[in-house]
């Protein structure tokens, strides 16, 4: 009987998206998620005896000109070595074109996948066969899965390839190939890589994607690591196990405001909610996305004021006895049923912005009030900004409800007669 | 929508409180309630209602939270919902006996206003709120269209609303500023990015350690395959060493094991099996001997027992018989006690018989026993006849009772008096009825009326008025128009005037600063004038002629000599004199031409102050004109009023005093009015009065006594119209009386013939069946029944009789049969017991069977015992034959034909045994070091070394592999310095943690940016929805407003219109009445602003109510700050909006009241007013 690891998408040194820092959060632990995360993959192979790793693409993010992330990739693979465990690796599509994959001297123990054919590596016993074949350039969009060897007699067949399974949306379609392609094959298993959630696609064969070890951003919320996989002699897999490597775990908290009337009712219902994510997380500090939803009394009262917020934020830290964190608290509340009838000027303002569709003078003002701002922005931050403001988006209806929200709550606030 | 009433329950300081505005519909409705009356209470309870009680709310002092309640009745387009609100969370909303929940959307569809905040803002207005208005008009004064849209919300402070706005969006972001948020963080960005860019590390770097890295370890391992070599040689020499004194002791075993290799190898354990087996062979023999002994004895003892069989064999028979004789003994008992009760019952039959009037035979008793149908039927017809009975004796009764009742009823009617007529009298009295009413209605009129002249009275008093009140009426006083055209001349006069002041002001300011200017220029020097040129010149000249005179005439004392020198002639003093002058002439002259500039304009300047000083003669005369134009004009205005003894003041005074001359003269004709109505409604009383005299008198009625005032006799009249009444329903009575008791005699009659014939029937039924049972026909219901229930009684008894004889004989024929029985029992088994008393012999006969019993039980056990004995000796004898079979097979195992030899042969082959495993051992030895060597090849290779050289060889070996391994350590230092070298270049973190801090200001930036956006977009929209709205209203709303802020400032404005200020702003300006002049709001007094704000949101209210459905406006004091002449303005335009919605207005002043009576009539005003008595302990409090 033998075990392996079949990781993929480590995208190391990739840093973590959207965390605004405030105080008390484990600043070190963000900076070095993905490098802490891959220690655990090393440790994991070491402790359960494993005979081999599988990485599966994209254990870079880009061409960088710094190399101490390949080196510390190097130091890892030595520390595997002297464990005596074998790694095989193909480029994906974010490492395809990385100097550092080209340049760096790996150790004995790991062997890189050819980008012209695809190759077959056998173990030395003989057992084992491990198909394989990098990505050449960042953009593949041939069906690489159709080239692959035959499967080896007598060996158990393992085929390693970076793709995307036609029918996974939100994923660029690179090396696209079918279920089909890959069951035709008749490999033992598929180590593949790409989708960033952990799931098996099929049985028999074992065909899975190990997911990436470690959530960078709030749509990669959950658990994040590898699987680790046991054969038995007669080349039958014998456990597939999903194993938990991150050590930043990203979750978001839908919070139903529907009937909600104070802040305590607002602070009683989140704790809930983060409390259930903080045993999800099995004491991993948690960087928490809040989502605020439903018909609420408070709608107006949380658009204009920000000061609950910070209580927000320092409940999370209490809840969470410091290892809960919120990256972002997002509103998509609204008014409880419909007004009656705003009189008057009132009515004017919910009007008027009734009336704004599309690129008006109104989107026009709002751009010509952001140009000197969006002047001063980095390039890339500009892009995404400017893509707010595109009708038909999602986000300019909701800066409009936040407007008029906070208008009515500032109008209201100044009358008050008797 | 209006609010129609206002109940309050429990609320505030108020118990059980209402106010009733239904008749204010159109009106302006004053609610005046003193300081403490309750007014703000009130104020906030109608907002309370409307959209619920707040959580924390003050209005518990007097009632607990659980009883507050705010109950209100709302119209709206002729529905009404009256409802309760309670304290509550939710379900606050009642119906208006608390019991139902009234939803609050229905209120809302009544009220459509989204919140408590819009409609107080909207619809609510104090004097604070007023004048903040004012202060914001100044404030937003530069754009007319955030002036409409915070007038028509009601919100003080849009301007600083948007001024928020700004600066939150200056916080994040300023052009050209650096300590804004957003900039702050995009450098924070800047400087993450360039540390990212230092932190990275060279690729060739890492290279060429990794290089010489791999070079150490080469050599490494280089040094530790020598060190390897060199351990393995003295390895070698260790092993020789000692497998040479193995060898050796090997070769001494195997002689030893030679002597006994014939020797058979007996197994492990055959020694003590050996053993056991010759011990086992003893013990086993002498088990085998007692056992055998006792088997002997045993049987002995059982052959001695002999039973008594035949007795045994009845065993259960005689058993039964025992048991048998107690039963008999209870049996006899029994017997007696049954035969007693026998005799008794045949004594009661016969006691029967002869009760029953038969012959004491009890043969005849079942022929006398009663029959089940003849006692049911003889029951069923006695409880129909007494129905009958009871029914015959009622029909009676009520016979005498009806016709008791038509008697009496025939009697009274004769008693009563004959009718009378009373129809017109009734008529008379119904119009006396409405003329009482206009008696009360006259006396009201006069009563206001004297009130009213004596008040009018008092205000002409009060005014600059010497005449009676009537002339004040009739005085042809000068005419309203008069007195508008004279304040426009006084007002032109008094203005020609100070013009002319001004003009004389500004001239003479003119002319002392022209004499300045020239004493300034004078000064310092003197500058010779052109006259004074001419002077000296005519100076010169003279004295030329003198001269002349003395140089061609000789003349030197000539007048012209005696004029130019002034004294007696001296020819020297005559040449020095003319030098003189003509130097001086030549100087003026000099200085004349050196300064000229100057001198002329000296001159201008004088010239110019005789000229202006001519002009402020000609203004001085002018002002004169005008103040005598001026004068003249005030004393005519004087003269015009002085036929009124009026001493004229200003012109607008007069008009004021004319406005309220004409409302007291309005009053004079509303008091002349009401006299003339109260006179009318008196007559109508008189004529009713006679009228109902003459209907007195034509029914009969003494109308003699006149002293009756109208009242008086409508009693009278009433009494007799009562009297009349009651005897015509008495008549009417009686006459039903009558009726009805004919009626019940004739039913009462007929009842009894039918009575009387269902009594016929059943005689003849109870005539059969009295003969059926022998008995006479009228025999009565009760002796008959009595017959029966005692033959029931007879047949119980023999009842009783029959079942005692059944027993009886039972017990007798069990007797016999037991008899019989035990005398063949006897017979068969104890001959010798026959003749003793049965119970005797029964009880021996069970004593023989009790011993024969146990004698049995002891033979059975004895047997038992013989048995067990009989398998235990069985059991030893096959284990002794078992132990002899053991012995021989271990001498067959050890191949000895005979048993006594095996202890011999069990120590031989123990000694071989050892010698074996001794030799093993050694070898064993030998292949531990060998490692995989035989021993041949262990010989082989000890063969030839000699013993005593090898300590030396393995000390050479040594040092050789301490030197090795002295280069080893020094090749390790430096592959770990190598390798830390990596390992450092590795972890090194920096630029991961600047990617980090990468995206975390890009997500800081993000957020602030999107905050700035949302700020930004909510000052566009403000900004848009203030200038849509003023687009959409400002016609209307400026052409309201201004018709109202004229009314409001008393014309003193005619108007408001629109005008642009320098920075080409829209901008709102008042017009002057007089003068046509724009007003700035920085040109209005705070008054006049707080009017404008109050025109503004009047005119939005009204502008309002046409679109939508109207809103009550509720205003509190507003008027406190008006002076008496613009409040009645402003309570004029209130009116004027009530109209078009239901306005409050609330005040704590009497005066304000007073004011609202005085300038609006009745159709215009209703008023309301809160008193409050908590003072007095009660907790009551009244509205109305």
């Amino acid at each position: 009987m033998f075990k392996f690891l079949h990781s993929a998408d480590i995208h190391l040194d990739s840093p973590l998206r959207g965390i605004a820092r405030y105080e008390g959060m484990p600043v070190d632990d963000i900076r070095l998620a993905t490098r802490r995360a891959f220690d655990n993959l090393v440790r994991l192979a070491i402790e359960e005896r494993v005979r081999f790793v599988l990485l599966a693409g994209d254990l870079y993010d880009g061409d960088w000109k710094d190399s101490s992330t390949g080196m510390f990739f190097v130091a890892r693979m030595a520390r595997l070595r002297e464990a005596g465990i074998r790694v095989f690796l193909i480029a994906g599509n974010h490492d395809a074109a990385n100097r550092i994959t080209k340049s760096l001297r790996l150790p004995e123990n790991v062997s890189f996948f050819s980008a012209r054919q695809p190759e077959t590596r056998i173990l030395p016993e003989g057992d084992v066969a491990i198909h394989g074949q990098s990505f050449s350039n960042q953009s593949v969009f041939d069906n690489l899965a159709v080239g692959y060897p035959p499967k080896r007699p007598g060996s158990f067949n393992i085929g390693l390839l970076h793709t995307s399974v036609s029918g996974y949306e939100g994923h660029e379609p690179y090396a696209p190939c079918t279920l089909d392609d890959l069951c035709l094959k008749e490999y033992d298993y598929w180590a593949l890589g790409h989708v960033h959630a952990r799931q098996e696609l099929c049985a028999h064969p074992r065909v899975m994607f190990a997911g990436n070890i470690q959530g960078r951003n709030i749509r990669e919320a959950g658990p994040k690591g590898c699987v680790l996989v046991a054969v038995g002699e007669g080349n039958e897999i014998l456990e597939c196990d999903q194993v938990d490597l991150d050590v930043i775990r990203w979750g978001c908290a839908e919070v139903d405001l529907a009937g909600a009337a104070t802040i305590d009712d607002l602070q009683e219902r989140a704790s809930d909610a983060i409390r259930t994510l903080m045993g999800e997380a099995d004491g991993r500090p948690l960087v928490l996305r809040v989502e605020f939803e439903g018909a609420t009394l408070l709608h107006d009262r949380l658009v204009e004021d920000s000061a609950w917020r910070d209580d927000l934020r320092a409940l999370a830290t209490d809840v969470g006895s410091e290892s809960a964190w919120i990256e972002k608290i997002v509103l998509r509340t609204f008014p409880p049923g419909p007004s009656t009838s705003l009189a008057g000027p009132l009515d004017e303002v919910h009007q008027y912005l009734q009336s704004i569709t599309g690129r008006s003078n109104a989107i026009a003002s709002l751009e010509a009030s952001v140009a000197p701002l969006l002047a001063k922005l980095p390039e890339d931050l500009k892009q995404e900004v400017f893509t707010w403001l595109e009708a038909g988006g999602e986000r300019l209806p909701r800066l409009m409800t936040d407007a008029e929200s906070l208008l009515m709550e500032r109008l209201r606030g100044q009358g008050g007669a008797q | 929508m209006r609010f129609e009433a206002i109940h309050i329950p429990a609320y505030g300081p108020f118990t059980n409180a209402s106010l009733d505005l239904r008749e204010g519909r159109g009106r302006l409705e004053v609610i005046y309630g003193p300081n403490e009356a309750g007014k703000s209470s009130l104020l906030r309870a109608i907002s309370d209602f409307l959209f619920g009680i707040p959580g924390q709310t003050h209005d518990n002092f007097l009632h607990t939270y659980g009883i507050l309640r705010i109950r209100a009745t709302v119209e709206r387009g002729g529905k009404r919902l009256d409802c309760v609100r309670r304290k509550a969370t939710a379900k606050s909303l009642r119906t208006a006996d608390d019991d139902e929940v009234v939803s609050e959307e229905l209120l809302r569809s009544f009220v459509p206003i989204e919140s408590r905040e819009v409609f107080q803002a909207m619809f609510g207005l104090d004097a604070e709120r007023l004048q903040q208005g004012g202060e914001e008009l100044l404030k937003g004064q530069s754009e007319f269209g955030q002036m409409l849209f915070s007038a028509a919300a009601g919100i003080a402070g849009l301007h600083d609303i948007l001024k928020k706005l700004n600066d939150d969006a200056e916080k994040l972001f300023k052009p050209r500023a650096s300590t804004p948020t957003v900039p702050k963080i995009l450098d924070r960005l800047k400087e993450s990015k360039d540390r990212l860019r230092q932190a990275q590390v060279s690729l060739t770097d890492w290279n060429r350690l990794q290089e010489d890295y791999q070079k150490a370890r080469d050599e490494i391992s280089g040094f530790q395959s020598a060190i390897l070599l060199k351990q393995s040689e003295a390895e070698r020499y260790k092993r020789i060493q000692i497998s040479l004194g193995l060898l050796r002791r090997r070769g001494e075993i195997r002689d030893q094991l030679r002597l006994v290799e014939n020797a058979p190898i007996l197994r492990d354990g055959f020694a003590a099996d050996h053993q056991k087996a010759s011990s086992d062979l003893i013990v086993k023999a002498g088990e085998v001997q007692g056992s055998t002994r006792r088997v002997d004895d045993l049987r002995t003892q059982v052959e001695a027992i002999v039973l008594p069989d035949d007795l045994l064999l009845r065993e259960e028979e005689i058993l039964y018989s025992y048991q048998e004789v107690g039963i008999r003994r209870k049996a006899a008992t029994d017997r007696f006690r049954l035969q007693t009760e026998l005799r008794q019952a045949e004594a009661e039959m016969t006691q029967i018989l002869r009760r029953l009037g038969e012959p004491p035979d009890l043969d005849r008793v079942p022929n006398l026993m009663a029959r089940a149908a003849d006692k049911r039927a003889i029951q069923d017809l006695s409880t129909t006849r007494a129905s009958f009975d009871a029914e015959i004796q009622n029909v009676h009764e009520s016979l005498a009772a009806a016709e008791q009742e038509l008697k009496s009823a025939h009697q009274q009617l004769d008693e009563l008096p004959p009718a009378r007529s009373v129809g017109p009298l009734r008529s008379a009295v119904q119009n006396a009825l409405l003329a009482g009413v206009s008696e009360v209605k006259a006396r009201t009129l006069q009563k206001a009326a004297t009130d009213e002249s004596r008040k009018i009275v008092e205000d002409v008093k009060a005014l600059p008025w010497t005449s009676s009140v009537e002339a004040l009426e009739s005085s042809a006083l000068p005419a309203d128009e008069l007195v508008v055209e004279w304040t426009t001349r006084l007002d032109k006069t008094e203005q020609a005037v100070e013009q002319a002041e001004e003009r004389l002001r500004t001239t003479k300011t003119e002319v002392s600063a022209l004499e300045n200017s020239l004493v300034a220029m004078q000064a310092g020097r003197s500058v010779p004038t052109l006259s004074q040129l001419a002077q000296d010149r005519q100076r010169r000249d003279l004295g030329w002629r003198a001269v002349r005179g003395a140089w061609l005439k000789g003349d030197t004392n000539s007048a012209e000599a005696q004029e130019f020198l002034q004294q007696p002639v001296d020819c020297s003093l005559l040449a020095k004199a003319y030098e003189d002058s003509v130097g001086k002439t030549d100087d003026t002259a000099d200085k004349l031409r050196v300064d000229a500039d100057q001198v002329a304009k000296q001159e201008q300047v004088q010239i110019a102050i005789e000229g202006i000083k001519r002009e402020v003669a000609a203004f001085e005369a002018e002002l004169n004109d005008a103040r005598t134009a001026r004068e003249r004009a005030i004393t005519e205005w004087r003269e015009l009023w002085s036929p009124f003894q009026v001493d004229a003041g200003a012109p607008r005074q007069m008009a004021a005093w004319l406005q309220r001359r004409a409302g007291i003269v309005a009053r004079l004709h509303a008091v002349e009015d009401k006299k003339k109505q109260a006179s009318e409604l008196l007559a109508e009383s008189e004529t009713a009065k006679q009228q109902l005299q003459e209907r007195l008198s034509e029914i009969g009625e003494d109308t003699t006594p006149p002293s009756h005032s109208l009242t008086g006799w409508r009693s009278i009249a009433d009494q007799v119209l009562q009297t009349e009444e009651h005897t015509a329903k008495q008549r009417e009575k009686l006459s039903d009386q009558i009726e009805t008791s004919k009626r019940a005699l004739m039913t009462a009659k007929s009842h009894l013939t039918n009575a009387n014939a269902k009594l016929d029937d059943w005689a003849q039924k109870w005539a059969v069946l009295m003969t059926g049972l022998g008995l006479p026909a009228n025999t009565e219901p009760s002796a008959a029944q009595e017959v029966i229930r005692v033959r029931e009684e007879l047949q119980n008894q023999f009842q009783t009789a029959a079942s005692h004889n059944a027993r009886i004989a039972g017990i007798d024929r069990d007797e016999d049969a037991f008899r019989e029985q035990l005398h063949r029992l006897l017979e068969s088994v104890a001959r010798d017991l026959l003749p003793m008393l049965e119970p005797e012999a029964i009880a021996e006969l069970h004593q023989r069977l009790s011993v024969a019993m146990r004698q049995r039980d002891l033979r059975s056990t004895k047997g038992k015992d013989l048995e067990q004995e009989e398998k235990t000796l069985g059991k030893a004898r096959r284990e002794l034959e078992q132990t002899e079979n053991v012995l021989k097979a271990l001498a067959e195992e050890a191949s000895c034909t005979k048993a006594e030899r095996l202890p011999v042969m069990i120590e031989e082959s123990a000694r071989r045994k050892k010698l074996e495993m001794d030799l093993q051992q050694v070898e064993q030895q030998l292949a531990t070091i060998g490692i995989g060597r035989s021993i041949a090849e262990l010989e082989e290779e000890a063969r030839g070394v000699d013993r005593d050289q090898i300590p030396g060889q393995l000390e050479s070996i040594d040092r050789q592999i301490k030197e090795l391994q002295t280069q080893l350590k020094s090749a390790e230092e430096k592959r770990i310095t190598l390798e830390n070298g990596l390992k450092r270049m590795a972890d090194t973190t920096d630029s991961c943690a600047a990617s980090a801090d990468i995206e975390a200001y890009r997500a800081e930036v993000l957020e602030a940016v999107e905050q700035y956006m949302r700020v930004q977009l909510a000052r566009i929209v403000l900004q848009g929805a203030v200038d849509q709205y003023r687009e959409k209203t400002q016609g209307d709303m400026l052409k309201r407003s201004s018709d109202l802020f004229s009314l409001l400032t008393g014309a003193s404005f005619s108007g408001l219109k629109l005008d642009w200020d320098d920075t080409g702003n829209v901008v709102l300006v008042g017009v002057r009445t007089l003068t046509d002049e724009k007003v700035g709001l920085y040109g209005m007094s705070d008054g006049t602003r707080d009017q404008l704000y109050l025109a503004l949101r009047l005119a939005s209210i009204e502008l309002y109510t046409r679109d939508h459905e109207p809103i009550p406006f509720i205003l509190d004091d507003i008027l406190v700050r008006f002076d008496d002449d613009r409040a009645i303005a402003a309570i004029r335009a209130l009116a004027e909006l009530a109209k078009h919605t239901q306005v409050l207005l609330f005040t704590h002043h009497t005066h304000l009241v007073d004011l609202a009576k005085a300038s609006l009539d009745a159709s215009q005003l209703a008023i309301a007013e809160i008193t409050s008595r908590t003072g007095t302990g009660s907790s009551t409090t009244t509205i109305s």
